[in-house]
């Protein structure tokens, strides 16, 4: 039984960790983008 | 104010209603294996995993050969490149839960038969090209490099399946695709495979989706960039 919950427990963080490193980097870029954006406008 | 449904949240609210029903399905309905015991569910988590993993490996050879017959098409380079990385995240998924049925149905954590030690190799491969990928960034040969290595990959992917075939391995044979054997699974075992497969495919595809999107906007933000200075 242990190892049946080890190996759904650690694919359960597997795919979490993996969904919020995914949505953290989402996150960065759209940072990046409304610097960009503020940047061009200077810019221009 | 009405808020736009993204095809992330489709697939995201696809994955989940089918995890949580191939769940259900699991460990409700279907049977618990009478020489394995419990510790044989973990066969729906490790067989679609190393499907995935595997058939990952083979579509990111093929959008890198699309790459190099057109290199203007950066999309089949970010689609080859977002297929890899969600790939290596079901392959580990695939060894380590492999890894903790082989314990209580072999006795040990680890043998080196054909079957696994191929499947490890994939995993070196996807690692190889991930690595490369990020340490060659912005020489302009990454993609050409990565494509090298993913079509070596695609050769070890139909080397695992057939492993148990081509060697002798302690390793059990195929239970879905061409090399399956008739009957190898009990019916309502067959559909709860059938079940979790689908969960971990879409699962699967909102991963790749997610990725493709950051990828194809980072490879604009830094054409922009380049542009601007």
């Amino acid at each position: 039984m242990e190892f049946l919950v080890a190996a759904y427990l650690i694919a359960w963080v597997i795919f979490f960790g993996y969904s919020f490193i995914l949505s953290r980097k989402i996150k960065d870029l759209k940072n990046d983008i409304k610097e960009l954006e503020i940047r061009i406008r200077e810019d221009s | 104010m009405a808020k736009n449904i993204s095809t992330f949240e489709i697939f995201w609210v696809f994955s989940s209603i089918t995890l949580i029903a191939s769940l259900g399905i699991l460990f409700i309905w279907v049977p618990t294996d009478a020489n394995l015991g419990i510790s044989q569910k973990i066969f729906y988590l490790h067989v679609p995993s190393a499907i995935l993993g595997m058939i990952s490996i083979a579509i990111v050879a093929f959008l890198s050969i699309l790459y190099l017959l057109n290199t203007e098409k950066k999309k089949w380079d970010d689609l080859a490149y977002s297929f890899s990385e969600v790939g290596m995240v079901f392959l580990t998924i695939a060894l380590i839960s492999g890894s903790l049925w082989s314990k209580p149905a072999w006795g040990v954590w680890w043998t080196w038969e054909p079957k696994l030690t191929l499947t490890l190799v994939l995993w070196f491969i996807y690692v190889a090209y991930l690595m490369m990928r990020s340490y060659m960034s912005g020489s302009g040969n990454e993609a050409k490099f990565g494509s090298v290595v993913a079509l070596i990959g695609a050769i070890d992917a139909p080397l695992i399946y057939y492993a148990t075939e081509l060697w002798r391995s302690a390793h059990p044979g195929a239970v879905v695709g061409p090399n399956a054997e008739s009957g190898a699974l009990d019916e309502r075992m067959f559909f709860g495979l059938i079940a979790s497969f689908i969960a971990l495919s879409f699962m699967f595809i909102y991963f790749v989706s997610n990725r493709y999107f950051l990828r194809s906007t980072e490879t604009r933000m830094n054409f922009i960039v380049r542009k601007l200075n």
